[in-house]
């Protein structure tokens, strides 16, 4: 089944983040609690873990790009 | 409290040091200070060639250091007291005041009008003292702040002074602010970087926390991290998100302009006007090159152009 990889809100002010860097490519499989991908807000680096196990697909959004919460940045299978 | 001792004042040594405690220190209060000999010391996923100005830095023997935790641009030197704080993640966003608080409140009983603004510094009468930057992973947060007690802000506004002009890239940018040292703010008489350094962690501490000095097999592998890691080109340039440049100056009395594309820290195209001469020859041999400062030294010298690199990052 395809999924969508949301940009998490971390805090009820978050508006957006920056994509910093994705640490697995499409194709990699993952595991519940790995770190998948770095978004940076308010000068703080959050590695964010994946909620499932899944693979992942095609990436939405390119490093460097400022996402707003809530928008698609990945396609996953589960 | 722990307090780890750091005496090294080697910024990609310290680096490593406090990477290696936030991966491994078993404890979740961590504390410590640490001063750098003069570096100016760049965000994660910062890009380092536009918001140094590197000839300038390496002119004055200054280090580039790229760091783990987001943020901007900063510059440092023996007066100015770095704080690290290591401790429990709670909730997954930036929570400062858990940290900076007691930074301030300290800083208040010593009778310094330090106060918390903006979302993470301390300033004096509207100027800042002090930044800070955080990393959130595997539920640890790292947190760590500057404090200019006693730095050379002359250098300080030459090197890292917000991004220069000629890059047009995506990613982190700098927020400059006015800035002071807190020296020019205590109550009464004056002291040295050191005794600020004690009067600090007796406050902060209350004189409690348990110092610990990390074993020879710890501080090798911390050595090693730092030359495998934060003194290489890769890390430092190499990881640059891709940015476009473009100058236009005087050059042998002509004017001249410099425009590239850059990814990863390699010159991808590059166009040097007017295209004749040298200039014709260096553009070729510079297509394709790595932006390390002392190749592009070395490649406009044979060129017959020295001193052509500065006009390139």
């Amino acid at each position: 089944m395809k999924n969508e990889l949301k940009m998490p809100k971390l805090r009820p002010e978050m508006e957006s983040a920056v994509l910093c860097a994705w640490l697995k490519e499409p194709g990699q499989a993952f595991r519940k609690g790995e770190p998948i991908y770095e978004i940076e807000t308010e000068k703080v680096v959050n590695q964010i873990e994946a909620s499932e196990d899944g693979v992942m697909g095609r990436q939405l959004a390119e490093e460097g790009d400022e996402v707003a919460v809530g928008a698609a940045i990945a396609e996953v299978e589960e | 409290m722990i307090y780890y001792v750091n005496d090294s004042n080697d910024p990609c040594f310290n680096q490593a040091f406090e990477e290696y405690l936030f991966l491994n220190a078993a404890e979740d209060d961590v504390l410590y200070f640490w001063k750098n000999d003069p570096a100016v010391v760049c965000g994660c996923y910062q890009n380092p060639f536009a918001e140094v100005s590197i000839p300038a830095a390496l002119d004055r023997g200054v280090a580039v250091v790229r760091r783990e935790t987001g943020g901007g641009t900063v510059y440092h030197d023996r007066g100015n007291v770095n704080y690290t704080r290591i401790a429990r993640a709670e909730g997954a966003g930036a929570d400062y005041g858990r940290f900076i608080r007691p930074v301030v409140e300290a800083l208040n009983r010593m009778g310094i009008p330090a106060a918390f603004t903006r979302t993470c510094d301390i300033s004096i009468e509207g100027l800042k003292v002090s930044g800070s930057a955080q990393k959130i992973a595997g539920g640890r947060v790292l947190h760590h702040g500057t404090l200019l007690y006693d730095t050379d802000l002359t250098v300080l506004r030459a090197l890292a002074n917000g991004r220069q002009a000629h890059y047009e890239a995506k990613g982190i940018r700098s927020a400059p602010w006015p800035v002071t040292n807190i020296r020019e703010h205590l109550p009464g008489g004056t002291m040295s970087t050191e005794a600020f350094e004690k009067a600090l962690w007796e406050e902060l501490t209350g004189g409690r926390a348990e110092k610990r000095a990390l074993t020879a097999q710890q501080l090798s592998e911390i050595g090693r991290l730092a030359d495998e890691k934060y003194r290489t080109w890769e890390w430092t340039y190499g990881r640059t998100p891709a940015f476009s440049y473009r100058r236009v100056f005087e050059w042998r009395g002509k004017m001249t302009s410099a425009e590239y594309e850059a990814k990863n820290g390699v010159i991808q195209t590059i166009r040097l006007q007017p295209e004749e001469g040298r200039l014709a020859e260096l553009e070729k041999s510079l297509a394709g090159l790595e932006l390390r400062p002392e190749l592009l030294k070395a490649v406009c010298g044979a060129a017959g152009c020295p001193g052509f690199w500065t006009y390139l990052i």
